[in-house]
């Protein structure tokens, strides 16, 4: 059989020119050192085209802003009143988000409330907001369906937590939550909101705000960045990360590898970490503030990430690693201030693989997620005083 | 370690980087050793667990400088029986169990492979001066080469000692390609494969009725040769591939199987390392027993009948220490020995060159071709079922639905390896210039690409690792 890249022929059969050149080559022409390389980069940059063109296909995405507003002064987004849009992330179902007069994803109206109605006001990002999860699904709306259910009163949540608000957003919002009259504040968090929901000067030029004009554009020229940007806006490669990280073992291994941001999950925490619970401290201290000066009750409801989750329910943690140390110090820092500490994460680590829940790639917790959230967030209301809801009769799967 | 893992072609590179650093034999041999070592090392972190191992090794060099001081056919005879059965009381044989085996758990990774190699140096000692006379360092080496320590091939001393050309570009080219059709035949058609055809066999357990039942067994007797012959092919394509890289050069163990026209032939191109041995040191000896004890000219077709279902039967037993992998030599050597029946009949019959027409006949031997497949498909049956799963099959078949599939069997195995033939003909004859376009550095470089690019996909996509090599556990 006739194989040209054999290249064995022996000396003799070289011609002179093939001769000449070095043995390393092994008989292939010079042109060859550029023309097989050029071949097998043209090859990937083909099918790399067609996976993205397959991915975009086959898991579609739709964006979805055209309802937010984000008041960048405060570092919070709202709603547009009674605007309705459609979002899909490629690794979840399409879902509809519809705000209310006031901008917040609640099918209760935000009037004045009505008698006999308790109301829950609901602060927080995009978990708060049930970001990706259609609005039945929300725990918001669970908890509002659940309570409604087994304490003899209506209950409304009015979700004020929006896509892109920043901790110093949501103690900005704290005014306006209280001006609904709440029977409860309830604060929603997720490890990432302290990650990425702190910046430093927003916090200590809290009181102060600058005024718009003089916030910079936000757009970074960094061609670094803008690589890293395309790659992350790849549906390819979402989807390949999507699938690489099914893997429970191999997605906790390198999501710990994945820089400052994951120390959250190591004991000691990381003195970056220290200073983001420092902060947290300040702004969950002086809204308990302003809540206890209102007379209304406060509850901080923590869900963990992915990984968290995931190192919750295996038990077996990498030396240095513990994912319950978060939660722990958070709970100090609500109980510092009266504000009650509804930990979901206890309910996540009963499950043999809560990381299933919760999106692979996006990060945010799915409808099965969100049902876990609410029922912690109904037992915790349900089991303790100090809120209009305790003592309603509710059959908790928690407990 | 898996061979088709990252971890597997990490540590392969190292040790080729390494080897090359230095062409001088020493150099070369001690990285080896370490290399080898180091290999070993990942299967156990009980250094209790290669006691026997070691015990084995120690046992067969002894038995190798033995045999190579001693030349005689009593001490061979005594050495091979002693290695014999040493090697069948490490691997548990049913008819050692009196003797009482080893409770602990220890290992016996490529136990078999060693088994070959060892056996083929005590018998070569007694007329190779070159193998009586081999080093620890060289018999360690050539005992645990890790890439063909886990499932062979099984490599000649001899060809061993070879020292290939220096690697170079189009050599690299080579050998990097077949490692890359190696993996894409393991991570993805064998993998995909084994989903299938265990999903095959679950639904015919499930007592589906009729056609669906019938489907069932097709594709559940089909699959598995099917699968086996990529998981093994593929493995082998990466040793291969990995062991150029290193500076040595192992023997081919597949040529397309599928197109042989008969057993005799499926046996030169499957498994062609394990088949060699058995010719060079079972057939080919009890054959010559055989022809010195009844040396009737005409008796020689069925001497040699019978040598080959002595060694075909041994073939089975080979795989396993139970009684379903005696069934399955059984099947092997009645394959075998049939075909070698049926030609002997047809030429005392017809004579040779109305024997040479027929076997000539391109529908001939595409039947032949399907009927060769469908045997080895059959006989399979008690190669990757045990005794009880074996008879739930076929009973879940019943007399009736074995027929029937065995019928389906042989027109869909003739019909698909003539269109497999057909188009692969084809495609090797496309050309340009005269020159086959398939065979093309050209071609292969974005084949290779392309296949490398579906590796990673599917192994992303699939949620579970793809099925290890099969031929690990013999």
């Amino acid at each position: 059989m006739r194989d040209e890249f054999d290249g064995l022929r022996t000396p003799l059969q070289l011609s002179p020119q093939e001769r000449r050149q070095p043995a390393w080559l092994g008989g292939l022409p010079r042109r060859d050192l550029y023309i097989l390389p050029l071949l097998a980069l043209g090859t990937l940059f083909l099918l790399g085209i067609a996976s993205e063109l397959g991915a975009r296909i086959l898991a579609p995405a739709q964006e979805r802003m055209s309802c937010l507003v984000a008041n960048r002064a405060f570092g919070f987004s709202h709603g547009r009143p009674h605007c309705v849009e459609t979002g899909k992330i490629p690794e979840g179902p399409k879902v509809v988000y519809s705000y209310n007069a006031c901008g917040y994803r609640s099918a209760a109206p935000c009037g004045p409330k009505p008698p006999d109605t308790w109301r829950i006001a609901l602060l927080g990002a995009s978990f708060g907001e049930g970001y990706v999860v259609p609005y039945e699904e929300t725990f918001g709306a669970r908890t509002e369906r659940i309570l409604t259910r087994g304490c003899g009163h209506k209950v409304e949540v009015q979700n004020l937590a929006a896509y892109g608000t920043s901790l110093v957003g949501v103690y900005h919002e704290m005014d306006e939550a209280l001006s609904l009259k709440p029977d409860l504040v309830l604060i929603a968090i997720m490890p990432f909101d302290l990650e990425e929901g702190l910046p430093p000067d927003q916090v200590r030029m809290r009181h102060t705000p600058p005024p718009p004009s003089d916030l910079g554009s936000g757009i970074q020229r960094s061609p670094i960045l803008a690589l890293a940007k395309m790659a992350k806006a790849s549906r390819a490669l979402t989807m390949a990360r999507h699938f690489i990280f099914s893997d429970r073992d191999l997605y906790v291994r390198s999501y710990l590898l994945s820089g400052e941001n994951t120390d959250f999950l190591r004991d000691p925490l990381s003195p970056s970490w220290e200073r983001r619970l420092a902060d947290f401290d300040l702004l969950l201290g002086e809204m308990a503030a302003k809540s206890h000066a209102a007379g209304v009750p406060m509850a901080l409801l923590m869900a963990p990430q992915r990984a968290q989750a995931a190192l919750m329910a295996s038990k077996h943690w990498p030396q240095g690693v513990n994912p319950w140390v978060l939660p722990r110090r958070l709970g100090q820092i609500a109980a510092r201030h009266g504000v009650r500490m509804i930990d979901s994460s206890e309910l996540f680590a009963r499950l043999p693989h809560p990381e299933t829940l919760i999106y692979t790639v996006d990060g945010h917790p799915g409808g099965g997620a969100s049902a876990i959230i609410a029922n912690a967030v109904v037992d915790s209301l349900v089991g303790h005083d100090g809120t209009p809801f305790a003592g309603c009769k509710i059959a908790s799967p928690a407990r | 370690m898996p061979t088709a893992s990252a971890g597997f072609l990490l540590f392969s590179a190292a040790v080729a980087i390494a080897c090359n650093l230095s062409r001088h034999p020493l150099w070369r041999g001690w990285v080896l050793l370490a290399a080898n070592l180091a290999y070993l090392a990942t299967v156990s972190t009980d250094p209790s667990a290669f006691l026997p191992f070691a015990a084995f090794l120690a046992i067969g060099y002894a038995a190798i400088l033995a045999s190579g001081r001693r030349r005689s056919g009593k001490v061979l005879g005594t050495l091979v029986m002693a290695l014999t059965l040493g090697f069948c009381w490490l691997k548990k044989y049913w008819f050692l169990s009196g003797l009482g085996f080893i409770s602990s758990p220890y290992v016996t990774i490529g136990l078999s492979y060693i088994f070959f190699r060892v056996m083929h140096l005590v018998i070569d000692a007694q007329s190779h001066r070159e193998a009586g006379r081999l080093s620890f360092l060289s018999y360690l080496n050539y005992t645990l080469n890790f890439t063909a320590l886990v499932a062979g091939p099984i490599q000649r001393y001899e060809d061993f000692l070879k020292t290939p050309p220096p690697i170079d570009l189009c050599i690299a080219g080579r050998a990097a390609e077949r490692i890359v059709i190696g993996l894409f035949k393991v991570l993805v058609v064998a993998a995909l494969l084994s989903t299938v055809q265990t999903q095959a066999t679950a639904d015919l357990l499930a007592h589906h009725d009729g056609p669906d039942r019938l489907k069932s067994g097709l594709v559940a007797i089909a699959g598995y040769p099917i699968y086996l012959y990529f998981n093994f092919s593929g493995y082998m394509d990466i040793v291969i591939g990995v062991a150029r890289f290193i500076g040595m050069e192992l023997p081919e163990n597949f040529n397309r199987p599928f197109s042989s026209v008969n057993f005799i032939e499926f046996w030169g191109r499957y498994h062609m390392t394990l088949s060699n041995w058995l010719r060079d040191y079972v057939y080919t000896p009890l054959l010559r027993v055989l022809m010195t004890r009844f040396p009737k000219p005409g008796r020689d077709p069925f001497l040699a009948t019978l040598a080959f279902f002595v060694t075909f039967f041994l073939i089975g037993i080979w795989h396993g220490p139970t009684a379903i992998f005696a069934t399955y030599g059984v099947l092997l050597a009645v394959g075998i020995s049939g075909d070698k029946l049926y030609q002997t009949a047809l030429l005392k019959l017809w004579g040779r060159r109305k024997y040479r027409a027929l076997a000539e006949d391109p529908v001939y031997r595409a039947v032949c071709r399907g009927l060769t497949f469908t045997w080895y498909a059959v006989s399979m049956l008690c190669f990757w079922a045990d005794s009880d799963e074996a008879s739930r099959i076929l009973g879940a078949l019943g007399p009736g639905g074995i027929a029937a599939v065995f019928l389906l069997l042989l027109v869909a195995a003739t019909a698909a390896l003539t269109v497999t033939e057909t188009l692969r003909a084809a495609a090797l004859d496309a050309g340009w210039k005269g020159r086959p376009i398939m065979l093309s550095r050209y071609t292969r470089t974005v084949w290779s690409v392309v296949l490398a690019f579906l590796c990673v996909s599917v192994a992303m996509l699939m949620h579970s690792p793809a099925p290890d090599i099969v031929y690990k556990t013999f």
